[in-house]
């Protein structure tokens, strides 16, 4: 059994959620100033989140060939008790609350300015998805649009048990234990930390983060080398641009 | 009706509708193609002129020489280890019985039939480090030290996807060999043997000669098919980890609609076009080209 598993391939979990984990377990305030441009990857503080994925990868915390793992067989790792954590977004908790021996933990500070009870990376829920363009000749329309496709999405994850955050008219399914306790955990925090990979990366920017993560995660790529090429690509970064 | 049929208006006829469908969907494509690789392109707007600025920055670029590398492992492995191999098994199914024949042809099919994404998927099972069978296999002999994560590690992976290629395409191109063998007139072979010549003698002196043009052919075939390794990358490593498996093709998909740089991944295409057309014209032009005469 191995320490922890999470989807590898592509780079998808750096990208996505661990870099940014890695980062604000350490200074919330480094990663909230980088999601929103206010530095860049010569923080030290930002530096310290691949430093930290590179020590965990070569302490062998992950398995072999993580770098190649897929969402699939990462979550059956788990599942299938081959791995004795998961680091993973909470949308999978509905699913994982089906047994009754799996719990969540948010991940240990690493330094005093982390308070994972006032901390938290913040995603949304699944009903990110629809946006309308403020340059649109028919923004009625187009809002209208987006509010049916909204709805539809919301009232298929109620049948899954998923949290959402639009208000459907169901009354709201009764919650797992689990899915009380990461609800009477997340609800309160007051420092929610907006999703860097959502919010701050240019088409290139988001393709070479996975490509450099992806590396990141061999345990053959060091965490200078990263954090030079993620420099580089930062400055190039067109999402503050437009 | 030879006098109606191989006038060149006939024959003109017969092969437009082919020719039609080659000019719309393979000639045609390639003028916006060129357009756009002289263009600052983002899959929805064009963002001005650049002229070869495209080609210079994707000359400049070290995942782009990666790519090339790789593709070229996989020409290399294809044509080196590939088609002897090929021709091997289709010399062997020639002197087996035919039920033993009829066995191995289907054999040689079946990996040839299957999608590439289960191929990858069944050699993506092979190559798990943990559990997948090669690793299981050399631990079991007491071999546990040459045991590799066979698809992060950068020596190891565009070989393990190469041979993943060579399985699927290796039993096609030896049904190709054999189907030519088959043309070959028993004559020869018979006055071969009158005349005490071995196994060895009759392959290299009879069977591989007048197999040239199935040779060219399936040289063409090979050598192309390779360049355009793109499928089994994308399923077993998306080019990963990092670059490091990325061929031509997965380059050019990867800067054109994951990165949103169209126009650079144009120029990549252009560059992989003539790329294939000089090693095309190099094979018409250099191999099998006189007509062999016993």
């Amino acid at each position: 059994m191995v320490p922890a598993v999470t989807p590898g391939k592509d780079g998808w979990g750096v990208k996505l959620f661990m870099l940014q984990q890695m980062i604000q377990v350490g200074d919330p305030q480094a990663m909230a100033d980088l999601v929103s441009n206010k530095t860049n990857f010569d923080n030290p503080s930002v530096q310290e989140g691949a430093a930290r994925i590179e020590t965990m990868v070569k302490a062998g915390v992950f398995p072999d060939g993580i770098a190649n793992l897929d969402y699939g067989p990462a979550m059956e790792m788990f599942t299938s008790k081959k791995a004795a954590m998961l680091m993973m977004f909470t949308w999978e908790l509905p699913n994982l609350a089906k047994d009754e021996t799996v719990d969540f933990f948010p991940f240990p500070a690493a330094s005093d300015k982390y308070d994972p009870t006032k901390n938290v990376q913040f995603w949304g829920s699944p009903l990110n998805g629809y946006a309308v363009s403020g340059k649109t000749k028919h923004p009625d329309e187009a809002v209208k649009l987006a509010e049916f496709l909204a709805m539809a999405d919301a009232l298929y994850f109620e049948t899954t048990g998923a949290p959402i955050a639009l208000q459907t008219g169901n009354p709201p399914a009764d919650k797992s234990p689990l899915m009380q306790k990461f609800v009477d955990w997340y609800n309160p925090i007051p420092n929610k930390i907006a999703s860097m990979a959502l919010n701050s990366l240019d088409a290139r920017t988001s393709a070479e983060m996975s490509t450099e993560g992806a590396n990141l995660l061999t345990g053959e790529y060091a965490a200078a080398d990263f954090n030079k090429a993620m420099n580089k690509l930062w400055s190039e970064n067109t999402w503050f641009k437009n | 009706m030879n006098k109606y049929f191989s006038t060149k208006l006939s024959i003109f006829v017969f092969t437009a509708p082919a020719l039609l469908l080659f000019t719309v969907f393979c000639v045609y494509p390639l003028l916006p193609e060129i357009w756009m690789s002289l263009h600052d392109h983002d899959g929805f707007r064009n963002l001005g002129f650049v002229g070869l600025d495209n080609y210079r920055e994707v000359l400049s670029t070290p995942s782009f020489w990666t790519a090339h590398k790789n593709t070229y492992l996989i020409v290399g492995i294809s044509l080196l280890l590939g088609l002897p191999l090929s021709m091997m098994l289709s010399l062997f199914m020639d002197v087996q019985t035919p039920r033993l024949r009829r066995f191995f042809k289907t054999a040689a099919m079946f990996p040839a039939i299957l999608s590439v994404t289960v191929v990858a998927q069944i050699w993506l099972a092979f190559y798990e480090p943990n559990w997948g069978l090669f690793n299981r296999i050399l631990q079991s002999i007491g071999l546990s030290d040459w045991t590799h994560s066979w698809l992060t590690e950068k020596r190891t992976v565009m070989p393990s996807i190469g041979l993943s290629f060579l399985w699927q395409y290796i039993g096609l191109n030896a049904i190709l060999f054999y189907t030519g063998i088959k043309t070959i007139p028993k004559d020869y072979y018979e006055a071969a043997l009158l005349d005490g010549a071995s196994f060895a003698q009759v392959c290299l002196k009879i069977t591989i000669p007048l197999l040239q043009n199935v040779i060219k052919y399936v040289l063409i075939l090979s050598t192309l098919g390779s360049m355009a390794f793109y499928s089994h990358v994308r399923v077993m490593t998306a080019g990963g980890p990092g670059d490091t498996s990325r061929t031509v093709i997965y380059q050019m998909y990867y800067t054109a609609f994951d990165t949103s740089q169209f126009g650079k991944g144009t120029a990549i295409a252009v560059i992989f076009i003539i790329q294939c057309l000089v090693i095309s014209f190099i094979i018409q032009r250099f191999v099998a080209r006189g007509k062999l005469e016993f």
